[in-house]
């Protein structure tokens, strides 16, 4: 029942027109920066612009946007089922509604997930493309191989995926609160931007899920100015904080639908 | 009809919605085969009862029964293939076809695709059914819900409003479609409505709610429905005359009205209605 209702959130998906153009604004936006990036000289000797760099540093900036893509599809899951009424077209079949979050949670995740690495790979198109992929190298000096930060490369992108998941649960259970799809997107990219802040504001800030968000993805362009991948106790603590709120946030979606009266 | 035959079985349905509350203490029986109108004024509180008996909303008292079954606050799904609804108008996908709009409720059904095309061509459909279902009319909207409702044969459909917003031209369809899917099909049905004649025409019994509570029941074979319209005249009446003396129009002064309107003859002598306490 859950991989049905997971085919017909995609059957929904492209049968509309905003997604592909969120996806063009989304794939533009890394290719404007990547190239800006790998065509301005460096401002010293001592710069440089290396593979890794390019690549983290382009897909850094296009996680800005895939965040807002994510919170607007995210809040739009259930505030639109709501909107159309076609909630109630769902729930009189044989569909449980534990199965039905699910569904729309894996949906998002998976969509959040193969963004990412088609973002990923369009990335080591264009490094390919403009200053190649190759190593490290500062004043004919190798400060990194190639065949050395590849493993770092997947690392880090396994791990911005990680941190994608308590950003879709927190947009579905936002939506759930909405009988309004623009109410709901306005108030899911609202509190996400509130939280981003939150957490360089405070001092427990890095309890908040998004601090972590963009962690992986620099410590990928320092790796690409010769500094090592370090595997330290931040990133272990951005691990735990997304699992915990993964859990937190999807576990409320589902109490939330579950104990709701749908059109009342 | 005893209530081991009732293919559905209601007892002491209630809901509040905080202080208020939206319906109290419904008890009722459908028996196999039969169509059950419920009727009542706006806000009387039946598209709640519809919406508990679908799932939609959780009750607060009261427990329903399919074939024996429990089926509210239960963790099961298996018990609403064996129910078809349509609550209030039929709300589709818009940018999707009709067909692929169906195809979506057969496969959460586990109905073969097969059906799909029969039920459109059931319902008169099948030459539109390509168009997005934010481009059908009203009509169509409503003929589409009935093809969801029926598509798995179920033994129980749940119809709230099924003409509301139509054209006369529109209902007559909509009221020959339910009658032939129902009748023909040996079909129970459970009926909401604020049309006397629409249930007039459609039901075997009906059911009046009034401020959430069941005031009548009155068989309409041999012109039962006389009694109905009784009641409703009364009822507007005795409210109408509550409101100019400043009276409180309460569930006392609502039952009295009711019991009036009961036992007012009617010209068709219609089947003697059963009082309700």
């Amino acid at each position: 029942m859950i991989l049905e209702l997971m085919r017909q959130e995609a059957t929904k998906l492209a049968a509309q027109r905003y997604p592909y153009l969120l996806l063009a604004a989304l794939l533009a936006l890394q290719v404007l920066r990547v190239l800006t990036l790998a065509f301005t000289p460096p401002e010293t000797a001592l710069d440089v612009v290396s593979a890794p760099q390019l690549w983290a540093e382009g897909l850094g900036w296009a996680l800005r946007l895939l965040v807002f893509v994510v919170l607007v599809q995210g809040a739009m899951a259930f505030s639109q089922e709501f909107a159309l009424g076609t909630a109630k077209t769902v729930l009189v079949l044989p569909v449980r509604r534990r199965d039905w979050c699910l569904a729309k949670l894996a949906a998002l995740v998976l969509l959040a997930w193969a963004l990412l690495a088609l973002l990923a790979l369009l990335g080591a198109v264009l490094v390919a493309l403009t200053i190649g992929w190759s190593d490290v190298v500062r004043e004919g000096i190798v400060l990194r191989p190639l065949a050395e930060y590849w493993r770092a490369l997947l690392l880090g992108l396994a791990l911005t995926g990680l941190q994608l998941l308590p950003l879709c649960a927190f947009a579905l259970l936002v939506g759930l609160f909405f009988s309004n799809a623009g109410a709901a997107v306005g108030v899911a990219v609202l509190l996400g931007m509130m939280l981003e802040s939150a957490g360089g504001l405070l001092r427990a800030g890095h309890w908040l899920f998004l601090y972590h968000l963009h962690r992986p993805l620099e410590l990928l362009t320092r790796l690409g100015k010769g500094i090592p991948f370090t595997w330290d106790e931040a990133l272990h603590e951005g691990i735990a904080v997304s699992l915990a709120w993964f859990l937190v946030l999807g576990g409320a979606a589902w109490l939330r639908l579950e104990r709701m009266d749908i059109g009342s | 009809m005893s209530t081991a035959q009732a293919i559905l079985r209601v007892e002491g349905l209630g809901k509040r919605f905080g202080r208020f509350t939206a319906l109290r203490d419904l008890s009722f029986a459908v028996a196999p085969g039969e169509t059950l109108g419920l009727l009542g004024r706006n806000g009387a509180g039946k598209s709640t009862a519809i919406r508990i008996l679908c799932n939609l909303l959780r009750p607060s008292a009261g427990q329903a029964w399919l074939r024996g079954e429990a089926i509210l606050g239960t963790r099961g799904v298996a018990h609403r293939r064996l129910i078809g609804a349509v609550v209030e108008a039929p709300r589709f996908y818009p940018q999707l076809s009709g067909r692929r709009n169906l195809a979506l409720v057969a496969r959460l059904l586990g109905v073969e695709d097969g059906r799909v095309d029969a039920m459109l061509e059931r319902v008169d459909l099948a030459a539109r059914a390509h168009v997005p279902f934010g481009q059908f009319s009203m009509g169509m909207k409503q003929r589409l819900g009935l093809a969801a409702a029926f598509l798995h044969r179920p033994p129980l459909v749940i119809l709230d409003e099924p003409t509301t917003g139509l054209d006369p031209v529109g209902q007559r369809q909509i009221r020959d479609l339910i009658r032939a899917l129902t009748h023909d099909a040996g079909v129970s049905a459970l009926l909401c409505s604020h049309l006397l004649d629409e249930v007039g025409e459609l039901c075997d019994r009906a059911l009046v709610i009034e401020q959430g509570a069941l005031i009548l029941e009155q068989p309409l074979a041999g012109g039962g429905i006389a009694a109905v319209e009784a009641c409703f005249r009364k009822l507007a009446h005795a409210r109408d005359g509550a409101a100019r003396d400043g009276a409180a129009w309460d569930g006392a002064a609502r039952n009295g009205a009711a019991q009036e309107a009961a036992h007012e003859p009617a010209a068709a002598e219609p089947p003697p209605p059963q009082e309700r306490p």
